[in-house]
């Protein structure tokens, strides 16, 4: 019987939420650990869940016996899988991390940490539109408090700027689903793909677009993405690489299921609203990148660069199958390199105590290791041969080239501005005349780095894994098994 | 369409080891020209040739009229780049007119070539 | 029909005040009107004439199938509710902290991070 052991992991993350608080009240020393050890389970519990995802494509819960569209549908097929794998593995170095980066308040960090990372694994494992609203929102809010963190005004006015946007995103969203609701009367993803299929109304557009506004803000695509550089750059740096990197990849999983599994087959028009968002997404987040002094707010623009790229992978998918494994491929592997960039700046402030590129210098005396695992993270970026960004990007360009080789042309220009904008990213942090001491990093900061830059040459030298992977995670695209076994079963 | 999707991810595999042979082939041949160049002429190490701009040459300060950290804004502007980044002004309500126009241009868009 | 033209003009009402006020509180009015229209709008999808509340009493399931309004919009926007009363009061906190620092609370006077 399969066991569907990453629904633990999210009722461990959530009763450890709660716990840390109560406990701070007596002893607040152990919270840390406490936060460790609560995602290292969490990791736990969703690596056992993988060997039974692999043996049956799909693990099917309904909750309370309930049958499927009555009741609540909590579904893990494999792009589940492989964003709760994300995502608890992400989860849980960035909590390492934050063990010696975080000093203040650290109840209310951890607190906040450990509800992002269950409001994204709740997303991740719903079959249903209102559970995804729901843990959209408890994703958002525990951001929201997250990004004013540090409580200078400049991390109020970003979150002051999130939060509006992110509300009357989630808000338009609302209305989408309550159209989808109106038109077929149901709300479990597997029964309104079969019966969006049989109803042509002028309303399921109207629906389409609210949904994909809704979850686009989270996704930070082109017009919605104005808030992320904001947040990116006064968010504590470790939950910053968390939520940049998982948060738009959990709201381009979201709009995947929508359009590939609740709207297939309606028409190719979907498809190239995709291209057309990730086309201008991509060159607009290179070309603001190069104008950038913050090295945070940098990467942020890069991250949405990339998702320009992740959302033109799938665009063409749906013209060409190889494009949604390419997709897929390139969302782990930004999310991958994204964390590891962002980590390696936490170091950087934790050391020199600004981002602003102009008056750093030099890093590279400080710690020769976080140089190069830095400058691993952006050759990756770029898409240099040997590293995990190289493979996914050649698979694009392939896929695009079949279909619009215009778009490839697009990308390639976009790489390059990548390249302008990643080397001078490295050369005037870690390059220079600076006169900076040799020093040690500590061990829980590194080995996070460590561990995802081998992760980022890994894919890289062994592109067939990768391949392998998005192959297998592309078979849960496959409608007609994802509906049969959830309203059968 | 399994047997195609199978064709089209080893056509890629091939290509990837031919383009990261010949990369590596690349690197090996610099590293090669660097060790034997090194050993007729060992060039002497000074800071003017560490700037950013210099290359690695030992420029007169006269010849380099490329401010070092500013390069980079000055080709912006002149290919005028810089006017998206006035455009991100701050302004919340800049913001949220932008969210409210992209959705209704999408709504638009899907209404009358999916709806209708 | 009415409710529905009623709960589309009150979401287009609060987003006009979200877009056009640059009061920061006038946004989270705005906010608070889009949310009150959006329920509105949902539960009037579930009204049936002459409905009852869908609370089943000892009348029988029959006659509870017959008469009872959908009770599923109803779940959906008590979740939605709390869900903006939470929203609505880290944004107020928020407006609070941004007023003691920089002394306004209008959008354009908060534009510290651009570019």
């Amino acid at each position: 019987m399969a066991m569907m052991y990453s629904f633990f992991s999210l009722m461990t993350l959530l009763i450890a939420a709660f716990v840390v608080p109560l406990v701070s009240l007596k002893r607040e020393r152990y919270i840390p650990q406490i936060a460790i050890a609560s995602s290292f389970i969490a990791l736990v519990f969703a690596v056992m869940t993988v060997p039974f995802v692999l043996q049956d494509g799909i693990i099917i819960n309904q909750m309370e016996d309930w049958s499927a569209p009555y009741g609540i549908t909590v579904a893990v097929d494999g792009l589940s899988m492989l964003l709760i794998l994300m995502i608890t593995f992400i989860g849980f170095l960035v909590t390492m991390f934050s063990f010696r980066f975080v000093k203040k308040r650290r109840t209310k960090y951890y607190a906040l940490l450990m509800l992002l990372q269950v409001g994204l694994l709740g997303i991740a494992h719903t079959g249903d539109l209102f559970n995804l609203f729901v843990f959209l929102e408890i994703m958002s809010i525990a951001s929201y408090i997250l990004a004013s963190y540090s409580r200078n005004a400049p991390a109020i006015e970003g979150a002051l700027k999130y939060l509006i946007i992110g509300s009357f995103g989630t808000s338009m969203m609302l209305l989408g689903v309550a159209f989808l609701y109106g038109l077929t009367g149901t709300l479990n993803m597997a029964d309104l793909a079969v019966k969006v299929a049989g109803i042509s109304s002028p309303i399921l557009p109207l629906a389409l677009g609210l949904l994909i506004t809704g979850l686009g803000v989270k996704a930070a695509i082109f017009p919605f993405h104005a808030w992320k550089p904001d947040v990116v750059t006064v968010m504590p740096a470790s939950a910053g690489a968390m939520f940049s990197a998982l948060s738009t990849s959990i709201g381009i999983y979201a709009i995947l299921r929508i359009v590939f599994t609740v709207f297939s087959g309606s028409s190719p028009v979907l498809y190239y609203i995709l291209i057309a968002i990730g086309a201008v997404t991509m060159a607009l987040g290179a070309i603001m990148a190069l104008q950038q002094r913050h090295l945070l707010r940098l990467l942020a623009y890069s991250a949405i660069s990339q998702v320009g790229y992740i959302m033109i992978a799938f665009g063409v998918g749906g013209f060409n199958p190889l494009g949604i494994q390419a997709g897929i491929f390139h969302l782990f592997n930004v999310a991958m390199f994204e964390t590891l960039l962002f980590l390696c700046a936490g170091i950087i402030k934790h050391k020199a105590g600004t981002y602003n590129m102009e008056k750093l210098g030099g890093m590279a005396r400080f710690s020769p290791v976080v140089s190069y695992a830095f400058l691993i993270g952006m050759l990756a970026n770029i898409g240099i041969p040997f590293f995990s960004g190289f493979s996914s990007k050649w698979m694009i360009y392939i896929v695009t080239l079949e279909v619009f080789p215009i778009l490839t042309v697009l990308a390639v220009v976009v790489s390059i501005m990548t390249l302008l904008y990643g080397l001078r990213a490295y050369a005037l942090v870690f390059l220079g005349n600076k006169n900076v001491k040799p020093g040690k990093v500590k061990r829980s900061m590194i080995i996070p780095v460590l561990i995802l830059a081998a992760i980022c040459l890994l894919f890289g030298v062994f592109p067939q894994l990768g391949f392998n992977m998005a192959a297998f995670v592309s078979q849960s695209f496959d409608n007609a098994k994802y509906i049969n076994m959830i309203l059968m079963g | 369409m399994i047997v195609r999707k199978k064709m089209g991810m080893d056509m890629d595999l091939l290509e990837l080891h031919v383009i990261g042979a010949v990369f590596l082939l690349f690197v090996a041949l610099l590293a090669l020209i660097n060790r034997w160049s090194s050993r007729y002429s060992k060039g002497k190490r000074s800071d003017t040739k560490k700037k950013i701009y210099a290359g690695g040459e030992d420029i007169r300060p006269t010849h380099m009229n490329v401010p070092q950290e500013s390069f980079y804004y000055i080709l912006i502007r002149s290919l005028k780049l810089d006017k998206f980044k006035q455009w991100h002004s701050g302004d919340l309500t800049r913001y949220l007119v932008w969210v409210f126009t992209g959705m209704v241009l999408i709504m638009i868009y899907l209404l009358f070539l999916w709806g209708m | 029909m009415l409710p529905y033209i009623v709960a589309m003009f009150l979401v287009a009402l609060g987003s006009f005040a979200l877009l056009f006020k640059e009061n920061m509180i006038k946004k989270i009015i705005g906010l608070g009107i889009v949310s009150n229209g959006i329920h509105l709008f949902v539960i009037s999808l579930g009204y049936r004439k002459g409905g009852i509340a869908p609370i089943l009493q000892d009348l029988g399931l029959s006659h509870f199938v017959q008469y009872a309004v959908d009770p599923l919009p109803q779940a959906l926007i008590l979740t939605s509710i709390v869900i903006n009363l939470s929203v609505t009061a880290v944004a107020l906190s928020l407006i609070i902290h941004a007023y003691r620092k920089t002394g306004s609370i209008e959008a354009r006077d908060l534009r510290r991070l651009n570019g």
